[in-house]
């Protein structure tokens, strides 16, 4: 009787172990990222949108930090518990492909026929071997956000924010000895995006042609870094501090311009409103360079091995792809509308009214074109060395003609290393 | 069992039976992980394939030859150094200041070091994040009142470092106070009237007395510092630096987790491991050898 009993407590011990940790059938399991509260809220009310329309679905969504999101889905693939969807960026679509076993979109039963609702260029973003397996989500790109404020008091048109860099120093230096405040901080050393933006911005080629080798420390990836490395230690423009410091300075309505991501768009200008007029502009060209900007952020793929829960994710992702919900995810942050024509959309147009900002993120859409992805398998050495070169850069080790070369040929020199 | 009984055959299970949870615990999640990270040092693999390569040393020579590696080494050792006066003497001298007051006023003190150690390291990073931001932190604020600038701490590749071992030190400084609290008990208050007596001042109380009291603490709170110091900056330099400037708050830790979490490059993460359990293999038996001679226990 008693051994009954004890059998009886472990039978229901295991069980319950087994039901805590496997996903439930009717669960679909989200892995995703915000890099502002904006972002994070849009992703939940699309949650409860999507769990309204199916109310036998239930989705868990995990926010986790961009950085440590890949590896999250990879440990929890290696323990038999991956995600069933999760949001990656566009740079690690091969990665993810070759190791995290990602499922190829057209693996959905309807044949993700709905990928034809985004914009050509967005698709092939994430496409692997002729296959789809990112769903576009969210895709950023350089923005200049200018305190209007600031720039009246120091005696400067709003209406004319600078076009190009010899502009951007001019006005920022005035709005720093007009006004006491500091004049800008473009790019940060956070990730390697930014050197990529520069560098592509400048009119660089990051890689040869074959994508096998670097080449970015010629005569216009010098200039551009150069110019750059100026705003700081030059003229002393740029103060010396992180990207989370800069974006606080900026809503803080401490700093005259503030370059970054379009994903911060809309937090920014709720975050301005009744402390200063916030305005926005594209990226001060470099020279008569005509201006081209890489996207940054990324897009959704599927993990789940199992066919019924993959039936759910792609309910899920066909859900996310509708126009309606797409352009809400963009509209909530800053995100570029991923659909296909979004101007005919009256969502965007009533937002554009409403939020004039908005527009110049659209105007930006034309001049993208796709972040470079590296060769190889030593990613972390290759970001290590693109954000260690702007740090050299801002503490002053050297200029663009001999920091630049150097790192071009240490990251030619660490791809030429025998793999891992 | 009766003192001198040789064991049964039942007792000898029963121990074995009692000891088995403990035992298999132990070596899953301890000496299996341990030599599976050395087996792994030899090897090629990105986490999720099923083949995995033997290499011999690549990832060894890899590793030393890679550009993160002669940074994170350095600072790895500043951390180490840099800790013992923040985080081990420091705490020695408050603590017998704080041991000497009233024990009401004492509690005050007491708690004001210790809340920072229930404090999370990701809440503490993010707080001394906006304390320090040079235009709008509480710092700079208070910096403007003197008609001084705070300087960027955290972006500079000369301070980033040092500002983030003060902040871990800020964080553990009440722990390692407490435990030289926990050592000042078995203090004898009737030897320190007797010393006064015979005229010893406050010097000489610590250098005769407070000090060989607490040598032992004084050796364990070393041990665990050095051992520790790396991890407990991992954190903030997560959170605030993300190992850089130009790669100035980077150390082997923070190295392995990039290699083995970012890059996947498992081979390199556990050849950067075996590196580190070596390093602090070694430091740990030349301390316990030069020092352990020196402590005087009870």
């Amino acid at each position: 009787m008693a051994m009954t009993t004890v059998r009886k407590w472990v039978v229901a011990f295991a069980l319950s172990v087994l039901a805590g940790s496997a996903h439930a059938a009717n669960e679909i399991s989200f892995y995703y990222y915000s890099v502002s509260p904006n972002n994070a809220k849009a992703v939940e009310d699309l949650i409860a949108a999507f769990e309204k329309e199916n109310p036998d679905i239930k989705v868990k969504g995990s926010n986790k930090d961009y950085r440590t999101l890949n590896a999250e889905i990879k440990t929890a693939l290696v323990a038999g518990n991956p995600p069933d969807v999760g949001q990656i960026l566009t740079q690690s679509i091969s990665d993810m492909v070759l190791n995290a076993r990602a499922i190829p979109l057209e693996k959905s039963p309807d044949g993700a026929k709905w990928m034809e609702r985004f914009y050509p260029s967005f698709r092939t973003l994430g496409q692997f071997k002729g296959q789809n397996y990112l769903l576009p989500f969210t895709h950023g790109v350089a923005l200049m956000y200018y305190n209007k404020s600031l720039m009246k008091e120091a005696g400067l048109s709003p209406d004319s924010p600078p076009a190009n860099w010899d502009e951007l120093v001019k006005q920022a230096q005035q709005i720093k000895d007009k006004t006491g405040k500091e004049g800008v901080f473009a790019f940060g050393t956070d990730n390697d995006w930014n050197t990529q933006t520069i560098l592509i911005a400048g009119g660089a080629n990051i890689l040869s042609p074959e994508g096998d080798r670097f080449t970015f420390a010629d005569e216009k990836g010098i200039a551009a870094l150069q110019t750059w490395q100026d705003l700081s230690k030059k003229y002393g423009l740029m103060p010396s501090i992180t990207t989370r410091q800069a974006l606080a300075a900026f809503n803080a309505g401490q700093l005259g311009f503030y370059i970054y991501t379009s994903a911060q768009l809309v937090g920014i200008v709720n975050n301005a409103k009744g402390n200063f007029d916030v305005g926005v502009a594209a990226v001060p060209r470099f020279g008569s360079e005509p201006l081209k900007l890489p996207n940054s952020g990324s897009g959704l793929m599927v993990f789940s091995q199992d066919p019924e829960r993959q039936k759910n994710a792609f309910k899920f992702l066909e859900f996310l792809s509708r126009p309606e919900n797409s352009i809400k995810m963009s509209l909530d942050s800053g995100y570029m509308p991923v659909t296909m024509d979004p101007m005919s959309d009256p969502r965007i147009t009533d937002f554009v009214a409403k939020v004039p900002q908005y527009s110049v993120m659209l105007d930006q859409m034309k001049v993208v074109v796709p972040k470079p992805q590296y060769p190889g398998d030593r990613a972390v050495d290759i970001q290590n060395l693109m954000v260690g070169l702007l740090d050299d850069l801002l503490a002053g080790r050297g200029t663009a003609a001999e920091l630049a070369p150097e790192a071009q040929r240490r990251m030619n020199e660490t791809l030429g290393q025998p793999a891992k | 069992m009766l003192p001198g009984r040789q064991p049964s055959e039942r007792d000898q299970t029963m121990r074995l039976t009692f000891l088995a949870p403990a035992l298999l615990l132990i070596a899953v999640f301890i000496y299996w992980p341990l030599i599976y990270t050395f087996v792994l040092a030899f090897h090629q693999w990105n986490l999720t394939s099923s083949e995995m390569r033997f290499v011999g040393l690549t990832n060894f020579s890899g590793l030393l030859d890679s550009p993160i590696f002669d940074a994170a080494l350095k600072n790895t050792a500043i951390y180490i150094v840099g800790s013992i006066p923040l985080k081990v003497l420091f705490p020695l001298f408050i603590a017998p200041a704080i041991w000497v007051v009233s024990a009401r006023r004492g509690i005050v003190h007491k708690s004001a070091i210790f809340l920072p150690t229930l404090m999370s390291f990701v809440v503490v990073s993010l707080l001394w994040m906006w304390l320090l931001n040079p235009l709008v932190g509480i710092g700079n604020s208070v910096m403007a009142m003197l008609g001084l600038r705070l300087p960027p701490l955290l972006s500079s590749p000369d301070t980033a470092l040092w500002t983030i071992l003060a902040i871990s030190a800020w964080k553990i400084m009440g722990f390692n106070m407490l435990l030289y609290l926990a050592g000042l008990a078995s203090v004898n208050r009737d030897q320190i009237e007797a010393m006064r007596l015979d005229g010893a001042g406050d010097v000489a109380l610590f250098r005769y007395l407070i000090w060989p009291t607490l040598s032992p603490t004084t050796f364990f709170v070393l041990i665990v510092t050095v051992i520790f110091s790396i991890q407990q900056v991992f954190t903030p330099i997560d959170i605030l630096t993300h190992g850089g400037p130009s790669n100035s708050t980077t150390n082997l830790f923070y190295m392995v987790y990039q290699y083995a979490f970012q890059s996947f490059n498992i081979g390199y993460g556990a050849a950067g491991t075996v590196l580190i359990f070596a390093i602090i293999f070694v430091v740990t038996a030349v301390k316990m050898r030069i020092l352990e001679s020196r402590v005087h226990y009870q």
